[in-house]
């Protein structure tokens, strides 16, 4: 199973105002996982569970949609977070080793890959977002 | 002297510009002119010099892009921005003619509100302060 395909129309928090903000490092669209480059000006840049620190310490999810150097919203945590996709209510969500993405699929998580549980689906289309950062897998 | 096409990846804003964020009544690209409907929940449409008010009542440019309902940035006022097109250098730039456009050209707009939103800096950066409100044709 490969990371949920996200549509990013359909990406969507229920609290708008407590969204976070920063400035796009590359093209970023709705629904893609964030981190936070440290090294590069705290720029926003694609989550990848699967890269070494700070690549692979989730930030958030883009709200929004940016180019390099423009401001884009995210969100860390939502109870009713639209993610843009499909999953079944109840699925674990994870970040993925894919570069901004997510997934539902424990086995996407291969060895060396940093787990972090970014919440559990509330519907087929929202989740609890609560991220929990974990352990790498042996 | 046209209709300004907008490269949404070139729009920038400086660091001494008032920004706004709001959110998105439909679909809107970065670059785009806005105003504020506020028979909608104040939220974020494309400016029309053609409409009625508040449609034609120019709120700011967008800043990133964002789909109906999303959370968007805009850009209020800025020394130094890059809207993202091309003009000449101390050329006027207004809102409009077109829904979401800008022009460098008084001759565009043959109808509607007319409202100077800055003068060209360089072929690419304005001192975008929008004069509102202003003048119909």
């Amino acid at each position: 199973m490969a990371a949920i395909s996200i549509t990013a129309a359909n990406v969507n928090t229920s609290n708008a105002q407590g969204a976070l903000t920063g400035i796009a490092g590359v093209a970023i669209t709705q629904g893609q996982s964030l981190y936070v480059d440290t090294a590069n000006g705290n720029v926003l840049k694609l989550y990848d569970a699967n890269v070494a620190v700070p690549v692979n310490v989730f930030a958030g999810l883009a709200l929004n949609a940016a180019s390099v150097g423009q401001p884009v919203d995210y969100v860390h945590d939502d109870p009713n977070y639209t993610f843009g996709g499909t999953v079944l209510q109840g699925d674990t969500i994870w970040g993925s080793p894919t570069a901004g993405g997510i997934t539902k699929t424990i086995g996407d998580l291969i060895a060396t890959t940093k787990v972090t549980v970014l919440g559990i689906a509330t519907s087929t289309t929202t989740m609890n977002l609560s991220p929990i950062i974990g352990g790498t897998v042996q | 002297m046209a209709v300004i096409t907008i490269t949404p990846s070139a729009v920038l804003a400086s660091n001494n510009a008032q920004l706004g964020r709001g959110i998105a009544g439909e679909a809107i690209t970065q670059g785009k002119s806005l105003y504020i409907d506020t028979a909608d929940s104040d939220r974020l449409k494309l400016y029309n010099c053609n409409g009625v008010s508040p449609t034609n009542v120019f709120a700011g440019i967008s800043q990133n892009s964002a789909s109906t309902w999303q959370v968007i940035r805009y850009v209020i006022s800025d020394p130094i921005f890059t809207f993202g097109g091309s003009s000449e250098q101390s050329f006027a730039i207004f809102a409009g003619p077109g829904i979401g456009e800008i022009c460098d050209s008084i001759t565009d707009i043959e109808s509607g509100v007319v409202t100077p939103i800055g003068s060209a800096l360089s072929t690419t950066t304005m001192n975008f302060l929008p004069i509102i409100p202003s003048g119909s044709i």
